[in-house]
């Protein structure tokens, strides 16, 4: 019994070992199979699993290759692969390998598979195991494509990447970062970023980075300097983040970094723009006024004058429409209308303005919508043309001015273009005149008329004359369209208007004044000539009685006092004529080449009769080629028979000469006529003017017929000609008269 | 002075009265007195008579002296016969008128009230001397 209970004992234990194995075996984790050479024999739950099969007896007495492609990834036959391993098994080497199954359903599985030989009642078995990595494959292989896509991410970012780790050393950068940085990766590798970063922006990427590992901002975007391994200065625009393991502790930070350089070189130097740019705008002679929306956002110093402010914040943030005057208010707000967009430039339009102070000021005005920033604004340039307004006022008054002139002239006056010779304007005395119609004339070249045909013959004859710029003819006889003529005075002269060159032709009608000179010489000459009619028939008739010889002694004086009354009449007669001559301006000078020296012969010979009844000698000095002297005769005539007369009929009565001289000098003749007489200063005083009705105080003796207007005429005639008249007396050197004739020098 | 009496002067004049003193006193002279009363008959009695000197008025009818004087002047003798103006008409355009018709100088033109019939005659004798 003993040995019963011993084999009994025994078999428990063996039962219960039994048990225990077939449970591990059952429920292990891996499927296992248990091979007679590569025969299924047994296998657990989880390779029934595994083979996706009902139950063991879908596996049992299969084979691996009931369970595998026909093919191995590795492109080998699964059936000598299998061979393969298990032979090796079987020779006691233990296998490891993978292998691609494929379960029931026909899904392929991969599996890590171990192969051990087990020894049991002496035959040889093998024990397989196998684990399903299908999973583990999968996760491997989309672990392995993110790697990769990572990898690219790195290698390709168009930014320069670069992984740092918690203390700011490199751990990764990629090509770019190198390129940007002018560091190899390796070189990198070995510095921590401050290294590079710029001195003034090291405080900057510190406090970032320190925010950012506490945990006080997630990631951060910013501008940094880098020292380029050259030197140079690098700006970067730097994005930072940090990476965390899912324990939320900081493995490393990512940073993405972009070369800004040449945006920061642009930025520079558009804020330099912009200041310069502002500067412009504000020291423009213009006012310049920005506004948003009726707003005033901007104004520049000479709006601040302009506006008279005394400072741009009066300005700034006032309504726009508050400094345009009532005048102007419609139109600006039709203006404002039209600003609906970016970009619409207003023209330039004139507009009255309210200064702070409540005056107005004329303007002129060019808008234009900008953006600023978002918004749309529109900058307002103003110039001041208060001035610019008065002098076109007073343009407009002067043309007014002038129109009126030129409308109301008593001149015919024609405006020609100069270039073309075509008639531009007229005035309405042309067509009273020719009897032309405005439109016959306007636009036709003043050569192409008929009336002007004779002054201007065609257009090589206006261009002559437009050559010399002014014409005159003193007396031209014009026909007028219908043939008669007229006597006109025609004068042409070019001027200037704003820069442009106009011929004026103004014609004056002389017809009228013809016959009124005519008139008026006629009157002087008839009146004189009717005067003198019976004046000199009283001269001779008394004259022959005289000589008659058949009077009474107290007739014979009669006659003599008729005679000298008759002789004062004469006179007055010739000096009112002589005045009326000069002071009606028909005193005509008419200079010729005058024998000077037997005109003044002759003049003192028909002295002979007074100089005899004065008992006086006039003596004469002239020099001997005084022939051509350019002078009016017949002035010169009167004026020394008036010296002559005078120096006769005031001398001292015992003097025995009178002295006519003349004396060439440069650019006159001296004539000089002497007595010994002598002027009293109070007498002087007077006559010195040689004025009207002046005489000395002798006169009215000595001359009684004189009608003091004698030197006043003699006076006048000498100035006429050109010549100058003066006298000096004195009791020592007695008195005389100076009178020149200039002499003509023409060049 | 007998050759006074082959010298002949010819008045024009239109006043009678002027023209009948002065004549008498020119013939009581010695001269041979022709008298004309206006430019026509002047014209016509001086290119008859061809007198040695003609006194010329100015101012008269039907023909005045300075027309009669450019007729004169058209005719062969008549361009070189002497003449002296004789008138009261006053004007300096006349003047040269007459002077640019070849009278002379100026004292070939006389103002009748300048001259007494006296200083005339010594005129006419000194214009006829210096011919």
């Amino acid at each position: 019994m003993k040995q019963e209970k011993k084999d009994n004992k025994k078999q428990d234990i063996l039962i219960k070992n039994e048990e225990r194995f077939r449970n591990l075996f059952e429920n292990a984790n891996d499927a296992i199979w248990l091979m007679d050479k590569n025969t299924f024999i047994d296998c657990n739950r989880r390779a029934v699993e595994l083979f996706k099969c009902k139950n063991k007896k879908d596996v049992i007495n299969h084979t691996p290759m009931d369970f595998s492609p026909p093919r191995q990834p590795d492109g080998k036959f699964s059936k000598d692969k299998a061979f393969k391993y298990i032979s090796a098994a079987l020779k006691g080497h233990p296998q490891r390998f993978y292998w691609k199954h494929k379960n029931k359903k026909g899904e392929l599985i991969d599996a890590e598979i171990s192969l051990n030989i087990i020894i049991s009642s002496g035959k040889r078995y093998i024990q397989a195991i196998g684990r399903d990595i299908t999973e583990r494959k999968i996760a491997e292989k989309k672990l392995r494509e993110s790697e990769e896509i990572f990898k690219n991410i790195f290698k390709y970012s168009a930014a320069g990447v670069s992984l740092i780790d918690i203390n700011g050393r490199w751990i990764e950068v990629n090509d770019i970062f190198c390129k940007i940085t002018g560091y190899s990766k390796k070189e990198l590798l070995s510095y921590k970023y401050v290294d590079i970063t710029h001195k003034n922006d090291k405080a900057k990427s510190k406090y970032f980075f320190k925010k950012i590992l506490l945990g006080k901002i997630k990631y951060r975007y910013f501008e940094k300097r880098y020292v380029h391994k050259n030197g140079s200065i690098i700006w970067v625009y730097l994005s930072l983040s940090l990476i965390r393991d899912s324990f939320n502790k900081p493995l490393y930070f990512i940073t993405h970094i972009q070369d800004i350089t040449k945006n920061k070189i642009i930025e520079e130097s558009l804020k330099e723009s912009e200041e310069k740019y502002r500067t412009l705008m504000d020291n423009s002679p213009d006012a310049i006024v920005v506004y948003i929306e009726n707003k005033i956002v901007y104004v520049n110093n000479e709006c601040v004058c302009l506006m008279k402010a005394s400072s741009k914040k009066q300005l700034i943030g006032k309504k726009v429409m508050q400094f345009v005057h009532p005048d102007s208010r419609k139109i600006v707000i039709e203006r404002m209308k039209k600003v609906t967009k970016e970009g619409i430039i207003l023209p330039s339009i004139e507009e009255k303005f309210i200064c702070l102070d409540g005056s107005s000021v004329d303007v002129e005005v060019k808008s234009m919508s900008i953006k600023l920033g978002s918004k749309l604004a529109v900058q307002l340039i103003a110039r001041d043309i208060t001035e610019r307004k008065e002098s076109e006022k007073k343009i407009e008054e002067s043309e007014e001015k002038y129109r009126r002139l030129f409308e109301s002239s008593k001149d015919s006056i024609l405006i020609l273009n100069e270039n073309s010779g075509a008639v531009v304007d007229l005035n309405p005395f042309v067509q009273n005149l020719f009897l032309y119609n405005k439109e016959e004339l306007l636009g036709k070249k003043i050569y192409e008329i008929e009336t002007f045909k004779k002054v201007i013959s065609g257009i090589n004859e206006f261009r002559k004359i437009r050559k010399k710029g002014y014409i005159r003819y003193d007396n031209l006889a014009l026909k007028t369209k219908d043939g008669r003529v007229k006597y006109v005075e025609f004068i042409l002269t070019t001027y200037f208007v704003n820069g442009k060159k106009l011929i004026q032709c103004n014609l004056r009608d002389l017809t009228e004044r013809m016959e009124l000179e005519e008139a008026k010489s006629g009157f002087l000459s008839i009146t004189s000539h009717q005067l003198r009619t019976p004046l000199s028939i009283t001269k001779w008739v008394l004259d022959a009685m005289l000589h008659d010889g058949d009077l009474s002694p107290k007739q014979l004086k009669r006659c003599k006092d008729l005679i000298i009354s008759n002789e004062r009449l004469i006179y007055l007669v010739n000096d009112l004529l002589n005045v009326s001559l000069i002071e009606t301006g028909k005193l005509v000078v008419n200079k010729r080449n005058t024998n000077l020296d037997k005109l003044i012969n002759e003049l003192v010979s028909s002295f002979k009769i007074l100089a005899e009844k004065r008992k006086k000698y006039i003596k004469i000095n002239i020099p001997p080629n005084i022939k051509n002297v350019y002078c009016d005769p017949v002035l010169v005539h009167e004026i020394i028979e008036n010296l002559l007369s005078n120096a006769l009929n005031y001398a001292y009565e015992k003097s025995l000469e009178v002295n006519i001289t003349i004396e060439e000098r440069k650019d006159d003749y001296l004539v000089s006529v002497h007595n010994d007489g002598y002027i009293e200063p109070v007498a002087a005083d007077k006559i010195k003017n040689f004025g009207k009705f002046v005489r000395g105080s002798s006169s009215s003796e000595i001359e009684p017929a004189g009608s003091g207007l004698g030197l006043y005429i003699t006076k006048k005639m000498t100035e006429a000609s050109g010549g100058t008249i003066w006298f000096e007396s004195s009791i020592q050197d007695g008195t005389t008269f100076y009178v020149t004739i200039i002499k003509n020098n023409k060049k | 002075m007998e050759n006074n009496k082959k010298v002949v002067l010819l008045i024009v004049e239109d006043e009678k009265i002027l023209a009948d003193t002065l004549g008498d006193k020119l013939t009581s002279e010695g001269f041979q007195v022709f008298k004309a009363f206006d430019g026509e008959e002047g014209l016509k009695i001086a290119l008859d008579n061809h007198p040695n000197l003609i006194l010329l008025d100015l101012l008269m009818p039907k023909v005045d002296g300075i027309t009669m004087l450019k007729k004169l002047r058209d005719d062969e003798w008549g361009a070189r016969a002497a003449v002296i103006i004789l008138t009261n008409l006053e004007g300096s355009d006349k003047i040269s008128e007459s002077l640019d018709i070849g009278v002379g100088n100026i004292f070939e033109y006389m103002l009748k009230t300048d001259w007494s019939l006296e200083d005339i005659v010594f005129r006419i004798k000194e214009r006829l001397e210096l011919k």
